[in-house]
C-alpha cells in the first residue's frame, strides 16, 4: 500500500550534497563578482583598467624608475642635517616611542594573527631581498634582476635596520603591554599614559640637547632638524601641547546655562529699537553663567578655524618673534607655536562635542551630592568626554601629521619641504615621481598605522565602560 | 510632641518662570523631621521642578526655602550646606559609568567630607548591605540591572548621611520586575525615621508608607491630605480626576 | 509656626560668597589677564614693527601692483599697472573658480566612490577602498606635487600638444578648447532657455500630480524633460546665439586670446582638491547609508524597488541627515586647502598675497587674506546650517 510519495525522489537528506556552484571559490566569485550581467560587466572593465595601471607602474618602476635617489640622499630624508654622528639618540628615541606604542597597543588593542604575519613577512623581505640581491648583480640592466639588485637591494638593507628597530620594538612593547594587562589593567594603563606624557619631553631633550660639544649630550641647533625627524618633532610637540589648551577652550565654551530662552518674534520687530534690545538681552542671557569667557573661547575658536593652516603659518613666522619682543626664537619654535595654537581649536571642538554626549544627568548627580564644579569636571564630565571623544580625536591627530607638511611655506625642511630641496640637485632632477611616491609610502605607514589603533581603541573602548541610565 | 512640630524644611510661597511660562505658582509647605511625603500629579504639574528647587538644582525666583534653619540664597556656603544634608536619587540613576560601584558610592565623603578612604569604604559596605548588594561593590555600573543600579544611587546617596531625601520618580525607569526590590529599600527607610521627598507614580507604595501626600497641579498644590484621606476621599475635583485616570487601569 | 533665622555666622561677608559675585569676579579676573597679554603682545609687535620700519596701513591698496595676473575668467585680468586691490579682485575670483568647480566635482566624486565602497562586487569595494586609503592617509601638499610635477608637467609641450575633439589641445601649459563668444542674441537665448526650463518643470509636476490623482499615464517625465531641454535647443538652431572661438597654436604655444585656455595650475589645484576630498566625502557618503537602518532596505526590496530607486527614493535622503555637518566641515576645508593653489603657480588668494609680501608690508596683506577666508568660512557654514535645517527630520 503506498503511503503520501516522499517529498523529494532520490537519496535521502543526509546523502544530498551542495551543489558545487554553492562551494567555495566558486561561489564566492559568483557573489562577489558576477551577480548581475551588469555587474559582470563591470568586473571585466575593472579588471581591465586596474590590469593596465598596474602593469604600467610596474613597468616603469622597474625599467625606468632610478631609485638611488632614495638611497643616496636617505640620510638627508630622515634626518635633515642633523649631525650624523649623534644618529643614536635619534634612534633611541624612536625605540622608545615605538616601544610605548607597543605598550599600548598590548594593553588597549589586539595583535591579530593576520597582523603578526604581516609584520613577520616584511622583516623577512627587508632581511632576505639584500641578501638575494648578491646572487644577482651580474644581471644585465633593465631586467628584473638589474633592479633588485641594483635598485631595490640598497634601499632594503639601508631600511632594514630602521624597520627591525621599529618592528621589534613594537613587538617587544606589546609583549610587555599583554603582560602588564594580566598583572592590573587599570594600573598599567595609568602608567602607560604618564609615560607617554614623560616620554615626549625626554625625546625632545634627546634630540636638542642642552651642553656643548664634548658634553654628554651636545646641543644641536633645530635649523639642523630636519626631514622626517622634523615632521615627527613638530607633529609630538603639537600635539602635546595643543591638547591641554583644547580642554580649555571645550570647557569654556561650554560653560553656558542649561534652560535657554526663546526670542518670540512680534511682526516687524526689526523696525523697533526696543525689541532689538530685547533681542541682545535674550542673546546674553542664553550665553549662559559665564557670558564673558564664553564669548572669548567663541571668537578664538572660530576664528582659528576659519582661516588656511598655511596663512597662521604665514603670519606667525613674523608676528611671534616680534610679539615676544625677541627676534633670534627659531623658525621651528614658531611653527610649533603656529601649529599648537591652530590645532587647539579644532581639539576644542571635538571636546566640546564629547561633552555635548554626556547624559545631563552625570552632572546633575556630582552636584547633589556636592562636588564642587572643579571636582565634578574633573572626576566626572572630562573622562567621560574624553572617552567617547577619542576616535575624531585621533583622526585629529592624523591630520596634524599631515599638516606639518605645509611648514614648507615658511622654508622648513620637514619631510615634503626637504624632498623637494633634493630634487632641486641637478643631478636627481626629475626623478620626482620616485621620490614623491617614496615620501607617500611614509607618510601612508604612519598615518594608516594611527588609523589602525584608533580603531582598535574605539571597537575595545576599555571593557568595563558601558553607557547606561 | 507630634512629627509636626519639627519642620525640617520650610517652603513659604516660592514661584519659578521658565521664560513665560510659570511653573511653580507660589508653594507652600511644611516637612517635618522623620516625615514621609509623597507628591503626585499628572506630568508637567511641576513636582520635579519643585523638589530640585530644594537643593538648589533649580533656582527659585520668588519665596523662600529654609532648610534646617539654613536658608536657601545664592550664598555658596548656604547652598554647599544644604545640598550636604540632602541626598538625592534621580530617574536616570545617574551612577559614574568609569567608576566602581564601590568608588560610585565612596567619592563624595572622600572628596566632600574628606573623610579617610578606609572610613568611606567601611561605610559604603555598611549601606551596600542595607540595599541588599554588597557583592556587587567591585563591579561597574553598566554591568548591573536596573534596579541594582538604582539601589546603588540610593547606597550613593546616604554615604553622606544626609537628613532628609529626595526622590524624583525612582522607579520611572525600571522594569516593572524590578520596582519592588526598590520600593523595598525605599520602605526599610522610611520606617528607620528618614525624612523623604517621594514624587511617584507608585500609588501602593504612598498608601502604605507615606505620612502625607501632597498633589500637584498645573504648578500649584492642589490638595494635601492623609493616604487615606485621599485616596478614598479626595477633597478636589481635580484629585478626583487623577485618581480615576491612574487607578482605572 | 516658629521663625527661624539664618545659622551662617557671618552675614556681612554673604556678598563675597553669592554665586553670582564669584562668576562675576571669575570672568574678570579672566579678562583682565586676556586683555592684558593681547596687549603686552600688541604692544611688542608695534614697536617691533617701527623699529623695522614695517608700515601697517591699507593705503598701499590703491598703488599700481608691479606685477601682472595671467589667469582668469578674462585675458589678462591684472595688470602690472593696475592696484593692489584690483589683484585681490583678480585673486578672489579666481580661488571661487577653483573652489566652486572643486565642491561640485569633489561631491559627485564623493557620492560614487561611497556607493562604490558598498557595493556587492568585490572590485568595485576594494578599488574603493584602496583610493580612499591613498588619498587620506597621505598630505595634500605632497598629492598637488606629484599631480604637477609628475602629471601635468610631463605632457607635450604646447607647440606639439594632445590633439582632443574640438578641436581642442592638451598640453603642459593647460587645456585650449573652442570658447562660446556672446552675441546679441545670447542674451534672448538665455531668457527663452530658463523660461523653457521652468515651464518644463512645472508641465512635469502638474502632469505628476495629474496621473497620483487619477490613475492615467500622463508621461510626465518625458514630455518634461522635453520642454525643459527642446525650448533651449530649438532656440539655439534658430538663433544661433554664440559664435565660436577656436584656440590656435602659435609659435610659443597657445596664442591668447584664441579660445578657452584652462591653465595647468588650476588642473592641478581643482584635481588635488577634488581628489583628495573626495575621498574623505566618500567615507562620510558610506557611513550616512550605513546609519539607515538595514530594516529599510528590506520593507523596500520587499516591495519590489530596485537598487537604484532604493537609494534614489528612501535610503539617500535619510542619510543626507546624517551626512550633511561631516560634510559642512569638509566643504571648509576645501575653501581653506584653495590656499594650497600656491604651491602649484595658481594666482590665488595666498598665493597673490605672498607675491605682494615681497614689496608690501605682510601685516594689512595677511588682515586682508584671513579676512577673506573668514568671510568664505562664514558664507559656506551658514548656508550649509541653512541646509541642514531644513533636512531634520520633524519629530513631535
Amino acid at each position: 500500500m503506498t503511503t503520501a510519495t516522499a517529498p523529494t525522489e532520490g537519496a535521502p537528506a543526509s546523502q544530498v550534497t551542495r551543489p558545487v556552484i554553492e562551494r567555495g571559490m566558486l561561489a564566492w566569485l559568483r557573489q562577489n563578482l558576477f551577480r548581475t550581467p551588469f555587474d559582470a560587466a563591470l568586473t571585466i572593465i575593472l579588471v581591465v583598467i586596474g590590469g593596465s595601471l598596474l602593469t604600467q607602474f610596474l613597468e616603469w618602476s622597474i625599467a625606468q624608475a632610478d631609485w638611488t635617489v632614495i638611497t643616496t640622499n636617505f640620510r638627508i630624508l630622515m634626518q635633515g642635517t642633523y649631525p650624523a654622528e649623534q644618529g643614536n639618540r635619534l634612534g633611541l628615541s624612536v625605540a622608545l616611542i615605538t616601544l610605548l606604542a607597543g605598550v599600548s597597543w598590548g594593553i588597549w588593542g589586539r595583535l591579530f594573527r593576520a597582523t603578526a604575519f604581516a609584520f613577520v613577512g616584511g622583516v623577512l623581505i627587508f632581511v632576505f631581498v639584500p641578501l638575494a640581491a648578491e646572487s644577482l648583480a651580474d644581471s644585465p640592466r633593465g631586467t628584473f634582476g638589474a633592479y633588485v639588485s641594483g635598485q631595490l637591494a640598497p634601499l632594503f638593507s639601508l631600511l632594514r635596520d630602521p624597520v627591525l628597530l621599529l618592528v621589534g620594538c613594537l613587538l617587544i612593547g606589546y609583549g610587555i603591554g599583554c603582560f602588564a594587562k594580566q598583572i592590573n589593567r587599570k594600573r598599567a594603563g595609568c602608567y602607560t599614559l604618564i609615560a607617554w606624557f614623560i616620554a615626549i619631553p625626554i625625546c625632545f631633550i634627546l634630540v636638542r640637547g642642552f651642553s656643548d660639544a664634548d658634553g654628554v649630550l651636545p646641543f644641536v641647533q633645530t635649523n639642523r632638524w630636519g626631514g622626517l625627524l622634523l615632521t615627527f618633532m613638530l607633529a609630538f610637540v603639537a600635539i602635546v601641547a595643543c591638547f591641554p589648551l583644547g580642554i580649555l577652550l571645550a570647557l569654556g565654551r561650554m560653560s553656558g546655562g542649561t534652560h535657554k530662552l526663546a526670542f518670540k518674534a512680534p511682526p516687524r520687530w526689526w523696525l523697533n529699537p526696543l525689541q532689538w534690545l530685547h533681542a541682545l538681552s535674550i542673546w546674553w542671557r542664553n550665553l549662559g553663567n559665564y557670558p564673558i569667557i564664553k564669548l572669548l573661547c567663541i571668537i578664538y575658536i572660530e576664528f582659528l578655524r576659519g582661516v588656511p593652516l598655511v596663512t597662521v603659518f604665514f603670519t606667525a613666522n613674523l608676528i611671534v618673534p616680534l610679539a615676544l619682543g625677541d627676534n633670534s626664537i627659531d623658525a621651528v619654535l614658531r611653527a610649533m607655536v603656529a601649529l599648537t595654537l591652530f590645532e587647539a581649536a579644532y581639539i576644542a571642538e571635538i571636546v566640546r562635542g564629547g561633552l555635548q554626549a554626556l547624559p545631563p544627568g552625570q552632572l546633575e548627580a556630582a552636584k547633589a551630592l556636592g562636588l564642587s564644579p572643579m571636582q565634578a569636571t574633573l572626576f566626572i564630565t572630562l573622562p567621560q568626554a574624553l572617552r567617547i571623544a577619542i576616535p575624531p580625536l585621533v583622526g585629529q591627530f592624523i591630520t596634524m601629521f599631515k599638516d606639518t607638511s605645509l611648514v614648507a611655506i615658511i622654508g622648513l625642511t620637514e619631510l615634503l619641504g626637504i624632498s623637494r630641496a633634493v630634487l632641486a640637485q641637478s643631478e636627481f632632477i626629475g626623478r620626482h615621481r620616485e621620490l614623491y611616491v617614496f615620501v607617500a609610502i611614509v607618510y601612508f605607514v604612519f598615518s594608516y598605522g594611527m588609523s589602525y589603533a584608533a580603531r582598535q581603541l574605539e571597537s575595545s573602548g576599555s571593557g568595563a565602560f558601558r553607557k547606561i541610565g | 510632641m507630634t512629627k509636626r512640630d519639627n519642620p525640617i524644611i520650610i517652603v513659604r510661597d516660592v514661584h519659578k518662570w521658565y521664560g513665560d511660562f510659570h511653573a511653580l505658582r507660589g508653594i507652600s509647605m511644611e516637612v517635618s523631621q522623620g516625615e514621609v511625603v509623597v507628591i503626585c500629579g499628572p506630568s508637567g504639574s511641576g513636582k520635579s521642578t519643585f523638589i530640585r528647587t530644594i537643593n538648589r538644582l533649580e533656582e527659585h525666583e520668588r519665596g523662600d526655602i529654609i532648610v534646617d534653619g539654613i536658608r536657601l540664597t545664592n550664598d555658596v556656603r548656604n547652598i554647599a550646606a544644604i545640598r550636604s544634608e540632602i541626598g538625592m536619587v534621580f530617574q536616570q540613576f545617574n551612577l559614574f559609568p568609569h567608576l566602581t560601584v564601590l568608588q560610585n558610592i565612596t567619592l563624595a565623603p572622600i572628596w566632600v567630607r574628606k573623610r579617610p578612604r578606609r572610613e568611606a569604604e567601611k561605610i559604603a559596605f555598611e549601606l551596600l548591605e542595607r540595599v541588599k548588594i554588597p557583592e556587587q561593590a567591585h563591579k561597574y555600573p553598566g554591568q548591573l540591572s536596573g534596579g541594582q543600579q538604582q539601589r546603588v544611587a540610593i547606597a550613593r546617596a546616604l554615604a553622606m548621611q544626609p537628613k532628609i531625601m529626595l526622590f524624583d520618580e525612582p522607579t520611572s525607569a525600571l522594569d516593572p520586575e524590578m520596582i519592588k526590590e526598590v520600593l523595598d529599600v525605599m520602605r526599610e527607610l522610611a520606617r528607620s525615621g528618614l525624612t523623604m521627598l517621594v514624587v511617584t507614580h507608585e500609588m501602593g507604595f504612598a498608601r502604605e508608607v507615606a505620612d502625607r501626600i501632597v498633589f500637584f497641579d498645573r504648578g500649584e498644590i492642589v490638595e494635601e491630605n492623609t493616604p487615606d484621606g485621599f485616596f478614598h476621599a479626595p477633597k478636589t475635583d481635580r484629585a478626583k480626576q487623577f485618581l480615576a485616570n491612574i487607578l482605572s487601569h | 509656626m516658629a521663625d527661624l533665622t539664618q545659622r551662617s555666622p557671618l552675614p556681612r561677608l554673604a556678598f563675597l560668597r553669592d554665586v553670582r559675585f564669584l562668576r562675576a569676579a571669575v570672568q574678570l579676573i579672566v579678562l583682565a589677564v586676556v586683555i592684558g597679554l593681547a596687549l603686552w603682545l600688541i604692544n611688542n609687535t608695534s614697536e617691533g614693527l617701527a623699529r623695522a620700519r614695517i608700515p601697517t596701513d591699507f593705503s598701499f591698496l590703491t598703488q599700481p601692483s608691479g606685477f601682472q595676473i595671467d589667469e582668469g575668467l578674462v585675458d589678462q585680468p591684472h595688470k602690472r599697472t593696475d592696484s593692489y586691490a584690483n589683484a585681490f579682485a583678480v585673486a578672489l575670483v579666481n580661488t571661487l573658480r577653483a573652489v566652486i568647480l572643486g565642491l561640485i566635482l569633489s561631491t559627485l566624486l564623493g557620492l560614487f566612490v561611497g556607493i562604490a565602497r558598498l557595493s556587492t562586487n568585490f572590485l568595485a569595494r576594494t578599488l574603493a577602498l584602496a583610493y580612499i586609503e591613498i588619498f587620506q592617509n597621505t598630505p595634500l601638499l605632497l598629492q598637488l606635487f606629484f599631480i604637477f610635477t609628475s602629471v601635468l608637467l610631463t605632457l607635450p609641450r604646447a607647440t606639439e600638444p594632445i590633439i582632443l575633439p574640438g578641436p581642442s589641445y592638451l598640453s603642459s601649459s593647460g587645456l585650449a578648447t573652442p570658447n562660446l563668444i556672446a552675441t546679441e542674441r545670447s542674451g534672448l537665448w538665455l531668457l527663452l532657455t530658463v523660461i523653457g526650463i521652468g515651464s518644463g518643470i512645472a508641465l512635469w509636476r502638474r502632469l505628476r500630480a495629474i496621473r497620483l490623482e487619477t490613475g492615467r499615464t500622463t508621461y510626465a517625465a518625458e514630455i518634461g524633460l522635453s520642454v525643459m531641454f527642446g525650448v533651449g535647443i530649438l532656440a539655439w538652431l534658430i538663433l544661433q546665439p554664440f559664435t565660436v572661438d577656436f584656440p590656435e597654436l602659435g609659435r610659443f604655444g597657445y596664442v591668447r586670446n584664441k579660445g578657452a585656455i584652462i591653465s595647468a595650475n588650476f588642473v592641478a589645484i581643482v584635481l588635488g582638491l577634488v581628489l583628495y576630498t573626495g575621498a574623505f566625502i566618500a567615507e562620510i557618503v558610506r557611513s550616512g547609508i550605513q546609519s539607515v537602518p538595514t530594516g529599510q532596505w528590506e520593507a523596500a526590496r520587499s516591495q519590489g524597488f530596485t537598487y537604484g530607486q532604493i537609494l534614489r527614493l528612501i535610503v539617500l535622503p535619510q542619510a543626507l541627515r546624517v551626512m550633511i555637518p561631516p560634510l559642512t566641515n569638509q566643504y571648509l576645508n576645501l575653501a581653506k586647502n584653495s590656499s594650497l593653489g600656491a604651491a602649484v603657480g595658481f594666482a590665488e588668494v595666498f598665493g597673490v598675497a605672498r607675491t605682494m609680501a615681497q614689496s608690501v608690508s605682510v601685516v594689512p596683506i595677511m588682515v586682508i587674506v584671513m579676512g577673506i577666508y573668514l568671510a568664505l568660512s562664514l558664507i559656506t557654514a551658514a548656508v550649509m546650517n541653512v541646509l541642514n535645517a531644513r533636512f531634520q527630520i520633524k519629530t513631535r
